[in-house]
């Protein structure tokens, strides 16, 4: 059952719009369309993951696109984070993200944020958004991120990725296991340095996450609420678990009121 | 004596060789935590590999602490969250 999005209020769509999007208007129609438009999405990391779900959010028409990423595009980024070319190397990574999906959707807002996630500069990004995208690359951060969801209550999209493995889950704060149920002894491992990756792992993982976010906001399908999704790329095998919230949970096992 | 037939995913399926065990544990009380202490003494890769994972760890599908009890028959997935995605 997607959750209750308070997206603002509806949106008239242009004629224009009514064209660029009219392949998807057949799946969820124009109500689901003026939903999309009038959702803000912020995108943690422009990275592999985060370009590709980016890509996908913009195409489809998310009014509001937050993207927050404090790196520079290097060489090294370039098999697998597509939204960043050989001419940005050494551009900020939310720069040369923003650029290229305005392009790619002059219809939509697309802000970029350089700056580092932490403690005291997520919430201020969290609280004006209606639902938050993981493009991040290490735990320690995602517990922040995961926290920050939970307390201000925005819908969190899971994805992470090694290798040609991956998992994903939506969490929806209170009703869904958090991050922290799911694996309660993340946040104690250091902070994981250069991994193996190839690009298509985080595109897959990033396409479905772009996808969930989607059905959030439209209210179409069902999301991957209250389950794992894992991914091996190596077999082509997608696997789903079913997870639970554990009631001693350090970060949403308390009583919500 | 306890029983309990172990399912490993993704890199730690890697390190072990073989993405299901069945172990045989003569103790009265068996908690998740016996069952990674037989993997880790067997497998020397699996330590190496958790050093860099959190895992994540089922009993009959549902996610646990290393501390829950695990009784004969029961199934227990390893599975290794991974953190990538920049």
């Amino acid at each position: 059952m997607a959750p209750e999005l308070s997206p603002g209020e509806a949106l008239t769509l242009s004629d224009k719009e009514k064209v660029r999007y009219s392949r998807q208007i057949m799946i969820f129609g124009e109500e689901g369309q003026k939903k999309l438009k009038s959702s803000r999405v912020a995108v943690i990391g422009v990275g592999g993951l985060g370009s590709a779900s980016s890509t996908y959010l913009a195409a489809a028409g998310v009014g509001k696109l937050v993207l927050v990423d404090k790196d520079v595009v290097e060489l090294d980024n370039l098999n697998r984070q597509v939204l960043h070319w050989t001419r940005d190397i050494g551009r900020l990574k939310v720069e040369s993200a923003a650029e290229k999906l305005r392009e790619l959707n002059p219809e939509i807002e697309v802000e970029g944020i350089a700056m580092e996630v932490n403690e005291d500069t997520i919430y201020d990004i969290i609280k004006e958004v209606d639902v938050v995208v993981d493009g991040l690359d290490n735990w320690s951060t995602r517990v922040v991120v995961n926290k920050a969801c939970v307390k201000l209550r925005k819908p969190f999209v899971h994805a992470g990725v090694h290798g040609l493995y991956g998992q994903l889950t939506v969490i929806i704060p209170y009703e869904s296991p958090c991050l922290q149920c799911i694996v309660p002894l993340i946040g104690t491992k250091p902070k994981s340095g250069t991994f193996p990756v190839l690009g298509t792992t985080p595109a897959i993982l990033a396409t479905i996450q772009a996808q969930e976010v989607i059905k959030l906001i439209t209210g179409y399908g069902r999301p991957l609420i209250g389950k794992l999704l894992i991914f091996d790329g190596t077999t082509t095998t997608f696997t789903t678990i079913e997870v639970r919230r554990r009631e001693e949970c350090p970060v949403c096992g308390k009583p919500s009121t | 004596m306890v029983k309990v037939r172990v399912k490993l995913f993704a890199v730690l399926a890697d390190a072990v060789g073989t993405k299901e065990l069945v172990i045989d544990l003569s103790k009265e009380k068996v908690k998740v935590r016996d069952v990674l202490d037989y993997i880790r003494s067997r497998y020397p890769k699996f330590r190496e590999v958790e050093k860099n994972v959190p895992i994540l760890m089922l009993v009959n599908g549902i996610n646990v602490l290393p501390d829950n009890e695990v009784k004969d028959g029961d199934e227990v997935s390893f599975l290794p969250p991974v953190s990538g995605g920049s």
